[in-house]
């Protein structure tokens, strides 16, 4: 199994990043620049089609809501009629997971290739060696020059983290659409501010190399995510005359 | 949009399987015997010195534990002292019998190849890309010359010039007293591997897998091998016959005249440890834990014994046995014509 997502995905990647480093003048930062770029075009129309998905679904929010006013307490009539309110709107609900997974592997082969890419110490370049094609001008590209602009690339570096931050809050807000459900809406900023934390403290653990990869993802996510659903909730604010005075939503008095 | 969740969760699995991003350097020291004492750096970053009077019993006579970080060359002795490079970027020269510091000396980034001792002074590379010759009795430094990449070799002393290779793809010739610079030569791809030097001519493998041998006095290409893989091995020369793994999973044996290939001996895995010659048996040793032993002349396997963990650094061959330490922290002596295991001793 390892083997097949050795060749299959790992190494094609791996390999396209030594190439790049090579064609870039050696600059390995614009290497996982151009990689994750042309990565992220190829599955653009499974991101699309996840996305229309998403657009979909959430225009069908409150018609959703409304059947579950109807029949919440009919637990088989609601299965029935949200069904039926898919069918009529052409809507697949499986439509948003389908693509994503598709694109799961690929996301993390190339998160994969730049953390082996990234030769910090003499045993990671005796693994490296065991992935590259034997082609000249990829051999002639080990190991790959680790600086970029003023970053150590096989270091953490405190700047860059600051970014993977700041883009994934602003992807995160966007992708996030206000919610009349207290608790939904709780837990929605929760997780905007939960995961931007999280993959900062990793970023601050991890080679910069991968907060670079992480920085483009999302700014092309973002670029993506407006041309398809414009700012979404970027700007947008929590409906207050839905906030019941029980559920307190950060940010705001209740 | 993302799955960060998904991401999330397969950054912590991948860093439990061992792709995360954080790289530890555990290191792959060799061992080196002198007057029936073994010393050699231990994966956990140690130095030991093993007696090795009782033939059958090893015994740990000393163990120096600063933070080295790890240790990934065999320790050089010389002079009554033991010099170790560490990746912690410092070189120690420890008293070979009691095992304190005589002194330290830091250099500016990790220390990966070993050191090596000429008249009274001490050579050694370091990964901020300078050469270091030091005063082998105080450490004093006498010269440095700055190659402006990663040093990870084990530097070669003849002729009255020192020789390297660097990760910036260029291979140097210096003075030894002076440390000027008497040529230089740009390969296509990066050095790691520790040149030899013998008759007249340095021998050198890069990542490109290309073997060179290179005329000591200017640095003219005599001849080139083509590998299918990198060389990371520092290349043996006996009897014109030069012996070199390469991470193809092959030792060649290559005619040291001409660079023809007179055989090969395929591995399980690739070739990162240098071969020995013992007791008239080529002994070679591979990533697949195994050890072989081989007919200099045909390449025939004559041995073969599994020592359980993968081999990665370099061999002794030392009174008619060989000595290999494992990546699981053991030391094995094995004898060199039979291949029969002798002891094995875990360090610590």
């Amino acid at each position: 199994m390892i083997e097949l997502w050795n060749t299959l995905l790992l190494e094609p990647m791996l390999n396209g990043l030594m190439l790049f480093s090579k064609a870039l003048w050696g600059n390995f930062g614009l290497a996982i620049i151009a990689l994750t770029i042309i990565v992220n075009v190829v599955i653009l129309p499974l991101r699309l089609r996840q996305l229309k998905s998403t657009k979909a679904m959430q225009e069908l929010q409150p018609k959703m809501q409304e059947l579950q006013k109807k029949y919440g307490k009919n637990k088989q009539k609601l299965s029935q009629e949200t069904m039926k309110l898919y069918r009529e709107a052409g809507v697949n609900p499986l439509g948003c997971a389908f693509p994503l997974f598709i694109q799961f592997p690929i996301w993390i082969a190339l998160y994969e290739s730049v953390i082996k890419a990234l030769v910090a110490v003499p045993e990671r370049l005796l693994d490296l060696s065991e992935h590259l094609y034997f082609v000249p001008a990829i051999q002639q590209a080990v190991p790959p020059q680790n600086h970029f602009l003023w970053m150590n690339l096989a270091k953490p570096d405190f700047p860059l983290a600051l970014l993977v931050m700041g883009s994934m809050w602003v992807l995160q807000k966007m992708s996030t659409m206000p919610s009349p459900d207290p608790k939904q809406q709780q837990m929605s900023s929760l997780m905007l501010w939960m995961m931007p934390l999280m993959f900062g403290f990793i970023a601050l653990s991890f080679p910069s190399g991968l907060s670079l990869y992480w920085v483009v993802m999302n700014l092309i996510g973002i670029v993506v995510q407006y041309f398809v659903m414009g700012w979404g909730g970027l700007f947008a604010r929590a409906p207050a005359g839905k906030v019941t005075p029980k559920a307190k939503v950060p940010g705001k008095r209740g | 949009m993302v799955p960060y969740g998904f991401l999330l969760t397969a950054l912590l699995l991948s860093s439990c399987v061992g792709y995360g991003g954080k790289a530890r350097p555990e290191g792959w020291s060799g061992p080196v015997v002198v007057e029936q004492t073994l010393y050699i750096g231990t994966r956990k970053g140690k130095v030991e010195a093993v007696d090795l009077s009782n033939p059958n019993n090893p015994r740990i006579e000393w163990r120096f534990g600063e933070k080295l970080g790890a240790i990934y060359a065999a320790p050089e002795v010389s002079g009554g002292t033991v010099y170790v490079g560490a990746y912690n970027g410092k070189l120690y020269a420890l008293d070979a019998k009691k095992g304190w510091q005589k002194w330290p000396y830091s250099a500016g980034g990790p220390i990966i190849g070993s050191p090596t001792v000429v008249g009274e002074e001490v050579f050694f590379g370091s990964s901020d890309g300078k050469l270091y010759a030091l005063e082998a009795e105080g450490g004093r430094l006498v010269w440095e010359f700055d190659a402006g990449g990663k040093i990870w070799c084990t530097p070669a002393v003849a002729e009255g010039k020192v020789f390297f290779g660097s990760l910036n793809h260029h291979f140097y010739a210096l003075e030894v007293k002076s440390g000027r610079l008497v040529w230089e030569r740009e390969f296509k791809a990066a050095v790691v591997s520790s040149p030899t030097v013998a008759e007249g001519k340095v021998y050198v493998g890069t990542l490109e897998g290309e073997l060179y041998a290179l005329d000591c006095r200017s640095g003219q290409i005599a001849w080139f091998f083509k590998a299918g893989n990198w060389f990371w091995s520092r290349p043996l020369v006996k009897k014109g016959t030069v012996y070199v793994g390469s991470l193809d999973h092959k030792l060649y044996a290559l005619d040291a005249q001409t660079g023809e290939e007179k055989w090969s001996f395929e591995t399980g895995k690739l070739i990162r440890s240098s071969p020995v010659m013992a007791s008239g048996i080529l002994v070679v040793a591979s990533k697949d834990g195994q050890a072989y032993g081989l007919d200099p002349i045909s390449g025939g396997k004559i041995w073969q014994a599994d020592l359980g963990s993968p081999i990665l650094a370099d061999l002794w061959a030392e009174g008619g046995r060989v000595y290999i330490a494992t990546q699981d922290n053991k030391l094995h002596a094995l004898e060199a014509k039979t291949g029969v295991k002798v002891w094995n001793l875990p360090l610590e």
